[in-house]
């Protein structure tokens, strides 16, 4: 259990700089929640300590972020300057990260569009490329019924700006929401603006 | 037994944006060697069914395979997880090797994930660092022993990259898997790339790694590139090996006698400033450092212990 114990320490020092800092300031409380043998404890706060550690916290979020901007590299963008505050908040919220890139940017998707800062462009360039993503990879499955090929999604943006726009600058919304199908039965991703969504 | 004869092949280690590759250069490598979790979803242990396989992803494998000998080189196993073993991604990795007769099956010896709670695991975003102890030992071995039965055969557990070492380790990395060798009886996968990593970010020498390990257990060999962020080198398999590696494959791969096949990693993110040429390149670079040279240098006294017969 010790060897456990050290490792989910040790997971839980790369994940924040913050707590490498408060080892390294408060070891006793830092540590209390873990199970440690004394020699673990030692090799934390030795660990904590050692200025090579940052590398450690700056390649998880490296490696964390790499599942998100893969999938959602346009919404990426248009966070902007935001991105870096918005990837803090979701990494000490959602511990439980994967590198399973469809997984962990449709939770990250969820999450996003959840806040009540996050805007409807936001919100309808992560349902496009989440969508995007997710007939793409379906692409070599065969016919069936529910096609997971075809999607059929509601905006209230114009995708084109959407996907135009400068970082961190959105589109005004379209007068009406639209309905826009995507299409990747054939060899490539087909996009048709079906009709306007209350027509 | 090596891929393509008496003396061990060279290979790459496959990404999508190969697929090109595969249909017009399949004839320049002996093997290639494939990461498994790229061919399927995987929804997590507890997860029913748990592993979705990826259609398009496995139509590329089946081409492959049909043009060259595969291995296999996973990821997810994380068998120094304390928290967690997953038999259930044996299974798998058992499932996949019948069906496409990987030639053999490699992992990382690394602890990535972490139990969680409500029975999801927490990837660690990186393979933590790892006390080279006896404790480690005696968690690693029993579980070697159940993998390798099994898949049915000896698997080669790769040495890795590290970045901030646990301090007071009771061995060196090479005696600790020169222990594991002995005691279980899977091969090892030399990651030189990754042993240039440690020398440059944490001095420890390549070849002292190499002059203390036990060479014979040395079945396949990772050769890769990387680059430089802050100050520290990482293994980012970014394109072109440096010209060390490739010094350190001529010095090490005629000593292993139980080699199989060179592999070149790279990520497909570095495939467009490399193109197929510079895969070739890297391919030719990996054969001429193993041809043996015309005129043999007199084997040093440290080295004649380990030279091949
Ligand atoms: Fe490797």
């Amino acid at each position: 259990m010790s060897l456990a114990e050290f490792q989910r320490a040790l997971g839980d020092l790369i994940a924040s700089p913050v707590r490498c800092a408060k080892v390294r300031r408060l070891p006793g409380l830092a540590l209390a929640g873990y199970a440690l043998t004394a020699r673990a404890r030692e090799r934390l706060l030795g660990m904590a300590g050692d200025p090579r550690m940052a590398m450690n916290c700056t390649l998880y979020r490296v490696n964390r972020l790499i599942p998100l901007h893969a999938v959602l590299p346009r919404s990426c963008r248009l966070l902007g300057s935001r991105l870096g505050g918005v990837l803090d908040a979701y990494f000490a919220g959602e511990r439980d990260g994967t590198l399973q890139f469809g997984m962990e940017a449709s939770r990250f998707a969820q999450w996003l569009a959840a806040r009540h800062d996050t805007t409807p462009a936001l919100r309808d360039l992560l349902a496009f490329e989440l969508a995007c993503h997710a007939v793409i990879s379906a692409a070599g499955e065969p016919e069936r019924g529910d096609d997971p090929r075809r999607r059929t999604l509601a905006l209230r943006h114009d995708i084109g700006a959407l996907l135009a726009a400068a970082e961190g600058e959105e589109p005004p919304p379209l007068p009406a929401p639209v309905l826009l199908e995507l299409d990747a039965r054939g060899d490539a991703l087909v996009l048709t603006l079906v009709e306007p969504a209350n027509a | 037994m090596n891929v393509h004869g008496p003396s061990a092949g060279v290979g790459v280690l496959f990404n999508p944006a190969l697929a090109g590759f595969v249909e017009h250069h399949s004839d320049a490598v002996d093997f290639y060697s494939v990461i498994p979790e790229r061919f399927w979803v995987d929804h997590g242990r507890g997860a029913a069914p748990r592993f979705a396989p990826l259609p398009h992803e496995v139509g590329l494998l089946e081409r492959l395979a049909a043009r060259k000998p595969v291995t296999a080189h996973g990821i997810g196993l994380s068998i120094a997880s304390a928290s967690l073993f997953d038999l259930d991604y044996v299974a798998q990795l058992k499932d996949w090797k019948r069906r496409y007769g990987f030639a053999w099956v490699s992992e990382h010896l690394a602890a990535m994930r972490l139990a969680g709670g409500a029975g999801s695991d927490h990837h660690a975003g990186l393979a933590l660092p790892l006390p080279w102890d006896e404790e480690l030992l005696a968690l690693l071995c029993p579980r070697i022993a159940r993998v390798q039965e099994a898949l049915g055969g000896p698997i080669a557990l790769e040495n890795g990259v590290e970045y901030t070492p646990v301090p007071h380790a009771e061995l060196s990395e090479p005696a600790f898997l020169n222990a594991l060798t002995a005691r279980t009886g899977c091969g090892i996968l030399l990651d030189l790339h990754n042993l240039h990593v440690n020398e440059r970010n944490l001095g420890r020498p390549a070849r002292g790694f190499i002059d203390a390990l036990d060479l014979d257990t040395v079945v396949e060999i990772h050769i890769a590139g990387g680059s430089s962020l802050h100050g520290i080198y990482l293994d980012a398999h970014s394109g072109p090996c440096p010209p060390e590696v490739f010094a350190l494959l001529r010095q090490v791969a005629p000593r292993c006698r139980n080699l199989r096949g060179v592999t070149f990693e790279f990520l497909e993110s570095y495939f467009p400033s490399m193109g197929e040429e510079g895969v070739l390149e890297q391919i030719e670079l990996a054969r001429e450092a193993l041809r043996p040279p015309e005129h043999p240098p007199c084997p040093s006294p440290n080295s004649s212990a380990h030279s091949a017969t």
